[in-house]
């Protein structure tokens, strides 16, 4: 009995969504542990990055499912969907676990909608009950809410779960073993073109991908964001901010956290000049560390906080900069 | 002449209000209001701007209560021609699977003819993004989610051109696909386009049609519960984990910086805060 972990990578670049990969391994194997189950490795059509997954040594066994009739670099959604559908089906594994990234949340729910099974999305952990049943736990409207949601006699069970980047493999295999398969691609009546890297100079501190975020409210002032955002840059973490420097421009809607932005789950965040809407703690409120620096002792956010820090915002965020840009 | 479907949902606006009552362990939405889904007006401004450029009928569907019908009569007041709410109490319980079978019979028995569906690119309050990928699933027609741009639609030979943002790797692709198909929207920066703005169209009676399962006739073992293979176990509020908040007393900005910068550097090191 196993459970697949499908490997997502960048179909242009065959670059593997690594961190993720391991993530999932990690967390499979945890309920493999428990159910007695094996942990295998699903790749569609690279064989580029089926050697890498095999060089990492996450799984015992790596499936790669090449799709005839389809180039290694190309992606087109159904086809992929319908290869993992039919690996399902000469399997029959368990459960099915997929990154939670765009491309995942894409084609998990075809395969699930073509095997009749379920599927939760997005989930944030998932564990095995009393009953020995696979429970999986999706935070859901704004975070507010944790519902905690089982697929009872299904087979797969499919989940996508959000997963950090920078994630490793807890215990590295020995060896692993390749097993080939192939699928004869149908005409789905759809051709992929091309794939076009965006530069987007702020790729390296969106907030969604972020371990460690600083956030940016009302409390600060529009320079002083900007010094925030260089000091993100430089360390390497995400930036977010609150609805109120969004919806004045001095930020991009990319960077907004909460019930109209986006859910991080980063580990440590720490808040500056933001009073602690629940609108806004919804996109951040998981994080295992929360600092506030507000200059109102009484601001909603203490509730949320595990540290307060009550000083000028613009002031602590001026030095910080100061320490951090002159490399101190 | 394009024939369009929108799938649209209504959300609770503010999702961060929706509480679960402690005792029955049962959401509570009692005099929390819903809206139309913030993502579902960047699939409504495609479609107008579809039927702009290459004509055509645009027909919204929601699945949900009857209270929907007034969501969907706003839509019709944004230009969409006309509109489908499926509201019945056997789609009740219904997952996202369940929904989209019932949605994509709709569009089957009911629209009968159609080039494109579009979608948001999820809902707000339960952020899925599910329906889209298992409608076309029951439709057996190609999908793609995160489209930014329709480059180009042959109307005649009915290919179409599309351009997506697949935001989390920062790339773009582009795809040519035979009609019909299903999209779903990428979110857009904005949060409400200006097409709430417009006036809303005097005339609504009779544009909204109501379908229940008298009409759709599928079978009760794939709709409602008993068509959901998800089980939600229990649910339950968020809970800060009851955080004893320290505050910390600093002199001066400078001292609170380098705590900061400490315990940042030390949590990228380590992984631990
Ligand atoms: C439907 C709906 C959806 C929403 N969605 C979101 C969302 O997704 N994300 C979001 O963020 N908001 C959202 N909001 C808005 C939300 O309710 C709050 O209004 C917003 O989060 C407040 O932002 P803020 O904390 O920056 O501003 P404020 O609430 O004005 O707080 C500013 C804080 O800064 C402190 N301060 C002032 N000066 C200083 C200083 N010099 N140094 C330190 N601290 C200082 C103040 O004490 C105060 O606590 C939404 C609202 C609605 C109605």
């Amino acid at each position: 009995m196993t459970i697949l972990v499908y490997v997502d990578y960048i179909p242009d670049t065959r670059e593997v969504k690594l961190g993720e990969t391991c993530w999932l391994a990690n967390v499979a194997e945890k309920i493999a542990e428990k159910l007695g189950y094996e942990v295998w490795g699903l790749v569609v059509n690279s064989a580029t990055v089926t050697l890498r997954i095999q060089e990492a040594k996450i799984f015992r066994r790596v499936i790669h499912v090449r799709i005839r009739g389809a180039a290694e670099g190309t992606y087109v959604p159904p086809l992929f969907a319908e290869a993992i559908v039919e690996i399902c089906r000469k399997y029959n594994p368990e459960v099915l676990l997929f990154p939670a990234t765009y491309r995942c949340r894409e084609i998990a729910p075809f395969v699930a909608a073509r095997l009749e099974t379920g599927i939760v999305a997005d989930i944030s952990e998932i564990y095995v009950d009393d009953k020995g049943e696979i429970v999986s736990v999706k935070p859901s409207f704004g975070e507010n809410i944790l519902a905690h949601i089982t697929i009872p006699g299904k087979k797969p069970k499919i989940f996508t779960m959000r997963c950090p980047a920078r994630a490793t493999v807890q215990k590295r295999v020995e060896s692993c073993e390749v097993v080939n398969e192939e699928f004869i691609a149908r005409a789905v009546g759809m051709r992929y073109v091309k794939s076009t890297r965006i530069e987007d100079p702020d790729a390296d501190i969106l907030p969604e991908k972020a371990d460690i975020i600083i956030g940016v409210g009302a409390g600060v002032r529009p320079d002083v964001i900007e010094l925030a955002r260089s000091v993100a840059k430089k360390l390497k973490i995400g930036l977010g901010a609150t609805k109120r420097v969004t919806d004045r421009g001095l930020l991009p809607y990319k960077f907004l956290l909460g019930d109209s932005g986006k859910i991080a789950r980063p580990r440590v965040y720490v808040a500056f000049g933001i009073s602690g809407a629940p609108q806004h703690m919804s996109g951040v409120k998981s994080s295992e560390v929360i600092i506030a620096v507000n200059i109102d002792e009484n601001a909603p956010i203490r509730n949320y906080a595990d540290y307060f820090i009550k000083q000028d915002a613009n002031e602590v965020l001026r030095k910080l900069a100061e320490l951090v840009l002159s490399g101190l | 002449m394009l024939k369009i479907v929108l799938l649209v949902k209504t959300v609770v606006p503010i999702v961060s209000t929706v509480k679960v009552d402690e005792k029955t362990g049962s959401l509570v939405r009692e005099g929390v209001p819903t809206t139309l889904n913030p993502w579902d007006y960047a699939a409504i401004e495609l479609a107008l701007e579809l039927r702009r450029s290459y004509g055509g009928h645009i027909t919204a569907i929601s699945m949900a209560p009857p209270f929907a019908k007034e969501v969907l009569e706003d839509i019709i007041g944004m230009g969409v021609d006309d509109a489908i709410l499926v509201s019945d109490r056997a789609f009740a319980g219904s997952d996202t699977l369940a929904t989209s079978y019932v949605l994509a019979e709709t569009i089957r028995k009911v629209v009968k003819e159609f080039d494109i569906v579009i979608t948001g690119q999820e809902a707000a309050d339960s952020v899925t993004s599910h329906v889209p990928a298992q409608v076309a699933a029951f439709l057996n027609v190609p999908y793609i989610y995160y489209v930014t741009n329709v480059k180009h639609c042959n109307v005649v030979d009915k290919v179409i051109k599309l351009e997506r943002f697949v935001e989390d790797e920062g790339r773009a692709e582009e795809f040519e696909v035979d009609l019909p198909v299903v999209i779903s929207v990428y979110r857009r920066q904005t949060y409400l386009p200006i097409s709430v703005l417009r006036k809303i169209s005097a005339r609504l009676e009779g544009k909204v049609k109501i379908v229940s399962n008298k009409e759709l006739q599928l079978d009760p073992s794939k709709i409602g519960l008993a068509g959901s293979p998800t089980r939600v176990s229990k649910i339950e509020n968020f809970k800060i984990a009851s955080k004893s908040t320290q505050f910390l007393d600093f002199k001066t900005p400078d001292e609170a910086a380098r705590w900061i910068l400490d315990l940042i550097r030390k949590y990228a090191q380590t992984g631990k805060p």
